[in-house]
């Protein structure tokens, strides 16, 4: 499977034409939360008359829904709506979409303002379908002087309708700052040109987001409540605590059959990083050392630095959560004999790697039946012949646990050891019971996605959910997977295997959405269906971050292709 | 017949009103809304009680069920199936099959936490829903055979010259006599009847080199006793009707049955040869089980609560599975009675700990209640409209209907069958 990000070129295009000032320049500065959405009715035009937005309109489950009672409430609705604005959702979108957008957070969510740079016709239209929507009138008399045209409330909002700009809030006090253009803006905000340098050119959105507020409540909330979850997040809960602020920006552009939807985020770190922090970052990935096999469905990577997350874990890991670590160290220990923090710690690398690979099941159907697919850790270990064998001893050790418990349901689980291709593989399985045993037999056979296995292959200790899968990461030790530069975690998603799975358990998933729902197996069919179909559309997902010196980036992709007509 | 089992004919002062439908509703069933109450008012009683006992037909949700259940059995989802109990309780058309199944898991309790194998245990329940409305003896030889109860009560380890009690001490005690009326010498006896009475292939094996066929003395009687003879022979005792009749009357009809009614029905039951069916055909027609004082007179358990206000607020739309945390908390886990008594019920179910989640589930269901009228709620929930002054306190507070329909299921009624 390829690794490697597909080289984007969104945020490189030439920007969209914008001949009126900044709309930042009208938002007053000092935003807990910020957005600006630009170019949105061009964009609505163009993905509107995409293939795929086609695809979506002509669904059978969509022209069934637009049949139902639900569709036809929503299209009187839309009927309304033109009758009241003259124009249907989806100009309507691309009327406000024209210009640009902006929206803020002042403190508390009282303190809320969208600014839209819309044709004043159009703000009026709108304001008396709200109106007529809400059965409140307007009452003009809340702001009149000179400092620009009255501000008037409509329910909970005050409006002010400007020849360029409209401006909405709960709070007049805000509306009135916009329309005496009093103070500093946005326009002029650090924070904001940040989130401009990360995405140059013209994405359909971008904003910030203040952390400060919420420092003190992550500073008691924000740790891992384990070791699992610290070694997943790393140093991001550690750096959050004190980074100033993030920003963000998204974009969705249809390209032939295809949506792209991409996201970037940036966090700045703190410019005094204590050495301990700076110690937990891994660096970035490498290659991986095996070539991963085409029906890869999913891969989790991830660098980190075991040894400065273990040494500094009052920092990293929630204080109720630290003495899973000690017992942890001391089941281990009891295990293999061997102490985790002075034996084995300095040995482990900080690469982490899971896999799932997409199983068939072509020899045989599961039981249970829930056909899961075949799943993979691989973590990088030094090892000699001494911790070798203090490894397989701890897998027999916990395998005969498993064992125990399943003798007591009169079920077989051996654990064995086997050679492939001179390596030496522990294993546990449920073994086919023999025509006497099937005689004899008072339970129900198991054939479940669980014959671990875990071997230490080069330098990688793989830890296995069947030996197959196992044996297949072995042959593939000759190959690597290519790691995307700069990145130091990822979740890489091969949506095509993926769907296949979830397509090989729908008869699962909708016995599971009728007891979750509460509906009946028609609707729970349809809804499952929807979803597959949906899921089936996701050509491409990854989600990656990149913690550097200066920022920790994280960057979301995903493309959804409008299948072919049939 | 004792004159309380006699059929109920309404009165002037105890008519065949929107309570005694509801009433009905909520012995024989898990509740109704309001609007199904109303539609059996248009019945007689006895007729009403008639389709209560007989069920509709043909069952449109039985297919669904059917595939519910084999889907979560085919993926050991032990939640799920716990789900599918509470989605057939809920989406049942035939309640009262779905009720006396749920006396009978009480009944011959037994627990997944020992069977440990999800299918036998929910096969064991199917026996409860396929026999629970017929007569008792086949109900009692297939449970006898069930592999589930056979791993519970260790007869696998039941053999000739090394007889395993417990299976024939809760025969005795718990499934057909009650304590006192049987000796421990019955018991000794009576295990030795079921020795060879395993498990094979997941199904009933007679293990015929292991069964101890010499002569036994049990209750009295003598012989080369088997299973089916110690059964038999329970069954024509006296006091197994009299514990039966005392079961049902309790979890169906009043905590505290006098002797005298025990007897009576006691009476009924040998008359059917313990058919159930015919059983409770009387007992819900009867003068005792339309009296006032009958009412609301048992608390209800966390599934009739939960599932019943689910019913009552029409409220199809459930995640059954997210209600099982909830009756484990207030001390109702399905497939898990606490010991082999099963659940006590009455008082036991209400205590500190048990009515905060109460309080906390009736949240639960108000976030998902359909009926956005409280008059509606509260005739569904209490079978009357709210009374004035606790009405208009209630409707004049400000409330949403949430917190109203909420309100309404902290209210001891709510909680009373």
């Amino acid at each position: 499977m390829r690794l490697a990000l597909v080289a984007l070129v969104f945020f490189a295009m030439p920007a969209l034409a914008e001949e009126s000032p900044p709309i930042a320049a009208r938002m007053p500065a000092g935003a807990t939360a910020y957005f600006e959405v630009q170019g949105l009715g061009q964009r609505v035009q163009a993905l509107w008359e995409s293939p795929l937005a086609d695809s979506i309109r002509t669904h059978p489950a969509m022209l069934k829904f637009l049949a139902s009672p639900e569709g036809q409430k929503f299209q009187i609705g839309q009927g309304m709506l033109q009758g009241m604005l003259g124009m249907d959702v989806k100009t309507l979108l691309q009327e406000i979409g024209k210009g640009q957008i902006a929206g803020a957070m002042y403190g508390t969510p009282q303190n809320l303002l969208l600014v839209l740079e819309i044709d004043p016709k159009l703000a009026n239209r709108l304001v008396g379908a709200i109106e007529f929507a809400s059965q409140s009138a307007r009452n003009e008399a809340v702001a009149k002087d000179d400092k620009g045209p009255a501000i008037f409330q409509v329910g909970k909002a005050f409006v002010c309708i400007e020849p360029t700009v409209t401006i909405i809030s709960p709070s007049v006090e805000l509306v009135s700052r916009v329309r005496a253009r009093e103070g500093e803006t946005m326009a002029t905000s650090a924070q904001l040109a940040e989130a401009h340098r990360l995405a140059p050119g013209a994405p359909l959105a971008f904003g910030m987001l203040d952390l400060k507020p919420f420092h003190k409540q992550m500073a008691e909330n924000g740790k891992p409540k384990d070791f699992g979850q610290a070694l997943i997040l790393g140093a991001f809960p550690h750096e959050l605590r004190s980074a100033p602020w993030a920003a963000f920006a998204f974009d969705l552009r249809p390209e032939g059959r295809d949506w792209n939807l991409r996201m970037e985020g940036v966090v700045p770190m703190p410019e005094q990083r204590s050495e301990k922090v700076q110690a937990a970052f891994g660096g970035t990935l490498k290659d991986l050392p095996f070539e991963l096999p085409e029906e890869t469905l999913a891969v989790v990577r991830m660098k980190r630095n075991l040894r400065s997350l273990w040494e500094f874990q009052d920092d990293f890991i929630a204080a109720k959560a630290l003495p899973q670590l000690v017992n942890f160290s001391g089941t281990f220990e009891t295990l293999t004999g061997l102490t985790f923090s002075e034996e084995v710690l300095p040995r482990l690398g900080g690469e982490v790697t899971f896999v799932a690979i997409r199983r068939t099941w072509a020899d045989g159907e599961p039981t249970p039946e829930v056909k899961l697919p075949y799943m993979a850790l691989i973590w990088p270990i030094k090892t000699d012949e001494r911790m070798r064998q203090s490894m397989d001893l701890a897998f027999q050790q916990v395998m005969s646990l498993i064992g125990i418990q399943e003798k007591q349901m009169s079920r077989k689980f051996l654990v064995m050891r086997e050679s492939y291709k001179e390596i030496a593989i522990m294993t546990a399985k449920y073994p086919s019971p023999t025509k006497g045993e099937m005689e004899g037999r008072r339970a129900m056979p198991i054939r479940y996605n669980f014959e671990p296995a875990a071997a230490v292959v080069g330098e990688q200790y793989v830890i296995a959910s069947s030996t197959a899968v196992l044996k297949r990461l072995i042959d593939a030790r000759e190959g690597s997977t290519k790691a995307p530069a700069g990145k130091n975690a990822g979740f890489w998603l091969n949506p095509q295997p993926a769907v296949a799975m979830l397509r090989a358990n729908r008869s699962a998933l909708v016995a599971q959405h009728m007891i979750k729902e509460g509906v009946d197996k028609a609707t729970a069919e349809q809804v499952i269906g929807l979803l597959l179909d949906a899921a089936s559309m996701l050509t491409e997902f990854s989600f990656t971050a990149d913690e550097s010196r200066a920022a920790t980036g994280l960057s979301l992709h995903a493309t959804l292709t409008a299948p072919e007509a049939k | 017949m004792h004159e309380q089992l006699k059929p109920w004919e309404p009165t002037r002062d105890n008519p065949w009103d929107f309570d005694a439908a509801a009433h009905l509703w909520r012995r024989a069933g898990f509740a109704a809304p309001a609007r199904t109450v109303k539609q059996t008012l248009a019945l007689t009683p006895a007729a009403a009680v008639e389709k209560m006992v007989d069920g509709p037909g043909k069952e449109e949700a039985a297919e669904e069920l059917e595939f519910v259940y084999q889907s979560v059995i085919g993926a050991n989802d032990e939640a799920g199936a716990r789900a599918w109990i509470l989605m057939r309780m809920l989406r049942g058309e035939h309640q009262l099959r779905e009720k006396i199944a749920l006396f009978w898991h009480g009944h011959f309790a037994t627990s997944l936490a020992k069977v440990r194998d999800l299918g036998w245990m929910t096969r064991q329940y199917r026996i409860f829903l396929e026999l629970g409305l017929g007569k008792f003896a086949p109900l009692l030889d297939r449970v006898a055979r069930d592999p589930a109860m056979i791993r519970w009560l260790d007869n696998e380890t039941n053999r000739k010259g090394s007889p395993n009690e417990n299976y024939a001490r809760e025969v005795l005690e718990l499934f057909t006599l009650g304590e006192g009326n049987y000796s421990e010498k019955d018991i000794q006896e009576a295990a030795r009847a079921f020795t060879g009475w395993h498990i094979l292939r997941e199904q009933f094996h007679f293990s015929s080199s292991l069964h101890d066929r010499d002569e036994k003395v049990v209750l009295g009687q003598r012989g080369r006793f088997g299973g089916e003879d110690i059964q038999r022979i329970a069954l024509e005792q006296s006091a197994c009707a009299r514990f039966l009749a005392d079961k049902l009357l309790r979890f169906f009809v009043t905590p505290e049955p006098s002797a005298e009614i025990v007897t009576a029905l006691a009476d009924v039951l040998r008359a059917s040869d313990y058919d159930m069916t015919a059983t409770l055909r009387v007992l819900f027609g009867s003068r005792l089980f339309f009296a006032p004082d009958t009412r609301r007179s048992l608390i209800k358990g966390p599934i009739d609560f939960v599932v019943g206000s689910a019913r009552a607020l029409e409220m199809k739309k459930t995640n059954t599975k997210a209600a099982l945390p909830l009756l484990r908390a207030m001390g109702q886990d399905l497939l898990a009675p606490p010991n082999v008594k099963g659940w006590p019920g009455q008082r036991a179910w209400i205590n500190t700990a048990t009515w905060l989640t109460r309080v906390r589930t009736a949240r639960a269901l108000a976030e998902q209640a359909k009926s956005r009228s409280i008059d509606n709620a509260a005739l569904a929930l209490l079978g009357r409209p709210l009374p004035g002054p606790e009405g208009k306190q209630m409707a004049g507070s400000g409330a949403g209907a949430k917190d109203l329909v909420q309100a309404l299921l902290t209210l001891p009624e709510a909680h009373l069958a």
